[in-house]
């Protein structure tokens, strides 16, 4: 908990909180400021939207102690507030609201509107509120209320908000904390620190059928048969796939490991294991795994299949990959699968690159992002972890979040 | 005290309506705008008209979800595909229409006051509607699009398929 | 949801910062406006053990104009661009596309930087300021490098941003008075996520023009020598000298296999060529 000092509808507070509480939270559970709605808690329905020094904001995707020593004032704050009062009457007026949900976020971006954009006309006002959600109205009572509003003040001749309701650069309710303001680190709660020893790695593993599937080609100047035996070589295969590590010593037909994946922030490490099987007659093989992460309670199937065939007279190889996964959990439920798919053609450049360094007997590229480089950055976490704990025991402030 | 009213037939009191739509499509971009969308519905005697016009609007705002926005895919194992706001389009202030209503008022014989059931009433009709509407507009294209959200996608993806097939008379 | 808890530091400059970055050694995340990273942290995709708020570093809310060009620090919000509080050397290109970004609530506290950082393919700046000719340059405790912005968009959400490194200030070259502007994107909804970006700038006195074609689900593709999409010339007729299938060449080049989709990206940016030109 942190003690976190913010202005709320003009009144000083200061509160103990946890820094990952939200503006929206923080107003409701605190304060018992409840007319802050909260919809979908990922910024997009607009039910949160407060005023954050004069000007909205999204309150749940905003942290109350990022926004120490900031204005907010919420819909509680606006009651005698002259636009605010105009506007609820005319909301009243135009039935601009059946369930209520959405309105006093959807009211919060009206009076920025009306401040601001005095000759607005329909579709500005539509551009302007397009932010909130409603389910009920249509937005047809909504619109028809901001542009009574708007067009009442526009009769009395009262012009835009200066500077659009700011002065300063940068995001609104940032910069007003005392400068240096400088907390102990607080220890994380629910460290799972023996979870990456405990083997999750299933004995049977399934044949499935992949949600995506990947063609990828690329070329190595060696004969077929030494590349189908460098597949053969687990351990150097695995030493090419960026942020792949082994948890057991594998077998010719089973595998255990980590792969560790980032895609921008979002980091999985799934544990599990796969099954190998290969036919040199062919020169083909196959690859079936699967994996969890804990942290995102995502889990994945993956079923790698390869081809070789001989180019330029047999003294050169394509492989031919064909990549399928089903990802399933969190991560899967972000419908941008088109991220993943660039993510995963990443992996097969990288992977094609060390191959061919491994088989020309160069070590896998140095300059490769240490993210990826698998086990020293698990170690690295690890290693954090131990120090925090014994940080938190020696200080003797166990469970002080 | 608080009292109810329940008809003495009370399977279900209907109310009736008609919806006609102008929409613009792009065929290159895939983008659909509508231009006018106009109701008629008759909800037997109107008690209270303002809240039977919000109910008819807020109705056409989740129609025109279902039509050209909203869609729940999952993946061949069951998995939901869009869980979040940002994944789940719902229609905001310029997606929807400012839309003409009118009303015809034919009693109910079943009900006290010639009332019928009016709520979200708006809702049913939108993506027969707006499909319908699309379509016609991309006839001459010789697309025909049967399966709603009426994506970019789906149009441009239709449109592309048709040129290729030489069903298009352009 | 709720984020998992994370410990947070408010650095008093830049440089602890940098040192607070260094010592976590991956464990920590950057935020600023928090605009991209909220949802993922509320969302749980992210889970940070720390997280650093730079929101409050002055040296990093400056605006300036430097040897011609623009020096945008990196908390320069989106608003800021829109309202004109910042200069503008881009004859509004800048704040046309600012104010189209999500939504005003957003706006407000999403900065440039972060954005930039972020990486996400579908997001505006990273497509508008390859377009413009503008360059980053990044800090960290073994000090500042600069480059293009088609050099720090990798991939999908992935920056040439290292470990222990911010973004500290964009650098937009001024526009030239013969040059023209185009921009336009195809977003399912108002405020919604684009899935289809054009952006140009064309100089037919120059006889040049850089295009570029975003939101495709990895890095835009940046044309920065862009005659072979006009017909191998630039000139003032580059508006009839488009040519669709080059555009098209482009996006089969970049692995996009999806007729309908290149389809789309190409209108798009056809869009934006007459927006130019108009």
């Amino acid at each position: 908990m942190t003690a976190i000092v913010l202005n709320v509808n003009r009144r000083a507070v200061e509160v103990q909180a946890e820094p990952r509480t939200s503006l929206a939270d923080f107003v409701r559970d605190k304060l018992d400021l409840t007319g802050t709605h909260l919809g979908c808690e990922h910024g997009v329905c607009g039910a949160c939207t407060v005023l954050l020094d004069g000007v909205p904001a999204r309150s749940c995707i905003t942290y109350a102690v990022a926004c120490e020593g900031a204005d907010v004032t919420t819909i509680e704050g606006l009651d005698e507030d002259e636009v605010m009062a105009e506007l609820r009457a005319a909301f009243t007026r135009e039935h601009a609201l059946q369930c209520g949900y959405c309105t006093p976020g959807m009211l919060v971006s009206a009076r920025d509107l009306v401040l601001r954009l005095p000759d607005a006309d329909e579709r500005r006002i539509r551009v302007g509120l397009s932010g909130n959600l409603c389910r009920c109205t249509g937005y047809v009572g909504i619109v028809r209320a901001v542009q009574s509003v708007i067009a009442a003040r526009r009769g009395r001749n009262i012009g835009p908000q200066a500077d659009g309701g700011r002065i300063h650069l940068g995001p609104a309710g940032s910069g007003r904390a005392m400068s240096g303001h400088d907390d102990q680190p607080l220890p994380t709660a629910g460290l799972e620190l023996a979870a990456a020893s405990d083997s999750v790695a299933p004995d049977v593993i399934p044949d499935f059928t992949p949600a995506n599937v990947l063609d990828q080609s690329f070329t190595l100047p060696y004969m077929p048969a030494k590349v189908f035996a460098m597949f053969a070589d687990i351990k150097g295969i695995a030493a090419c796939l960026p942020g792949v590590s082994l948890t057991a010593p594998p077998s010719p037909e089973r595998v255990e490991g980590a792969i560790r994946v980032r895609l921008g922030p979002i980091v999985a490490a799934f544990e599990g294991a796969a099954r190998v099987e290969r036919d040199p007659a062919a020169l083909t093989g196959r690859i079936i795994g699967i994996g969890t992460d804990r942290r995102s309670h995502s889990a994945t199937q993956g079923d790698i299949r390869y081809r070789l065939v001989p180019l330029d007279g047999g003294e050169a190889t394509a492989v031919e990959l064909s990549i399928g996964y089903t990802l399933t959990g969190m991560l899967a439920q972000i419908g941008r699968p088109g991220l993943v798919r660039d993510l995963a053609k990443r992996l097969v450049a990288d992977f094609a690159g060390n191959l061919d360094r491994q088989m020309s007997g160069a070590p896998p590229r140095e300059v490769a992002p240490a993210e990826l480089s698998g086990l020293s950055i698990i170690s690295d976490v690890l290693r954090a972890r131990v120090a925090r704990i014994l940080g938190r025991v020696f200080a003797g402030r166990g469970g002080a979040e | 005290m608080t009292q109810g009213y329940k008809p003495v037939r009370d399977s279900g009191t209907f109310s009736y309506a008609a919806h006609a739509a102008v929409v613009a499509v792009d065929p290159e971009v895939g983008e659909v705008e509508i231009l006018d969308y106009v109701i008629v519905e008759d909800g037997g005697v109107l008690v209270n008209p303002m809240v039977v016009d919000g109910q008819i609007y807020g109705g056409l705002a989740q129609g025109i979800g279902t039509a050209l926005y909203e869609e729940m895919p999952f993946d061949n194992s069951g998995q939901p595909l869009a869980t979040t706001l940002a994944d789940y389009l719902l229609p905001g202030a310029t997606e929807v229409p400012a839309a003409r209503l009118d009303h015809m008022e034919t009693p109910s014989p079943y009900t006290q006051f010639g009332v019928k059931g009016i709520g979200e009433g708006g809702a049913i009709a939108p993506p027969a509607a707006i499909a319908n509407a699309v379509n016609d507009a991309l006839r001459p294209l010789g697309v025909e699009l049967m399966q709603s959200p009426i994506t970019p996608h789906r149009v441009v993806a239709a449109v592309l398929a048709a040129r290729t097939s030489g069903r298009s008379a352009a | 949801m709720k984020p998992v808890p994370f410990s947070y530091e408010r650095p008093r400059d830049l440089n602890s910062a940098l040192s607070m970055l260094a010592a976590s050694r991956g464990s920590a995340k950057i935020i600023a406006g928090g605009q991209s990273l909220g949802p993922m942290l509320n969302l749980r995709l992210v889970q940070p053990e720390l997280v650093v708020d730079i929101s409050g570093l002055a040296e990093l809310k400056r605006a300036e104009i430097r040897g011609g060009e623009l020096v945008l620090g990196a908390l320069v919000t989106h608003a800021d661009i829109e309202d004109g509080r910042t200069a503008d050397v881009t004859r509004g290109a800048m704040p046309g596309v600012a104010a189209n970004i999500a939504y005003r609530a957003v706006r407000n506290r999403g900065t440039i930087g972060g954005s930039l950082s972020h990486a996400d393919p579908a997001a505006d700046w990273i497509s508008a300021l390859a377009a413009l000719g503008a360059r980053v340059t990044l800090r960290s405790l073994a000090g500042v490098r600069s480059m293009a912005i088609e050099a720090f968009v990798v991939g999908a959400l992935e920056s040439a941003l290292d470990a222990g490194e911010i973004v500290e200030a964009v650098h937009v070259p001024a526009r030239a008075t013969s040059a023209h502007w185009g921009y336009a994107k195809s977003c399912r909804k108002t405020g919604e996520f684009a899935h289809a970006i054009g952006a140009l700038l064309v100089d037919p006195a120059a006889a040049a023009a850089r295009v570029v074609i975003g939101a495709i689900d990895t890095a835009p593709i940046v044309v920065t020598d862009a005659a072979e999409l006009f017909g191998g010339r630039i000139a003032a007729d580059f508006k009839q000298r488009f040519d669709a299938r080059a555009a098209d060449a482009l996006l089969v080049k970049a692995g996009i296999d999806d007729a309908a989709q290149r389809h789309i990206h190409v209108s798009v940016l056809k869009r934006a060529v007459f927006e130019a030109a108009a």
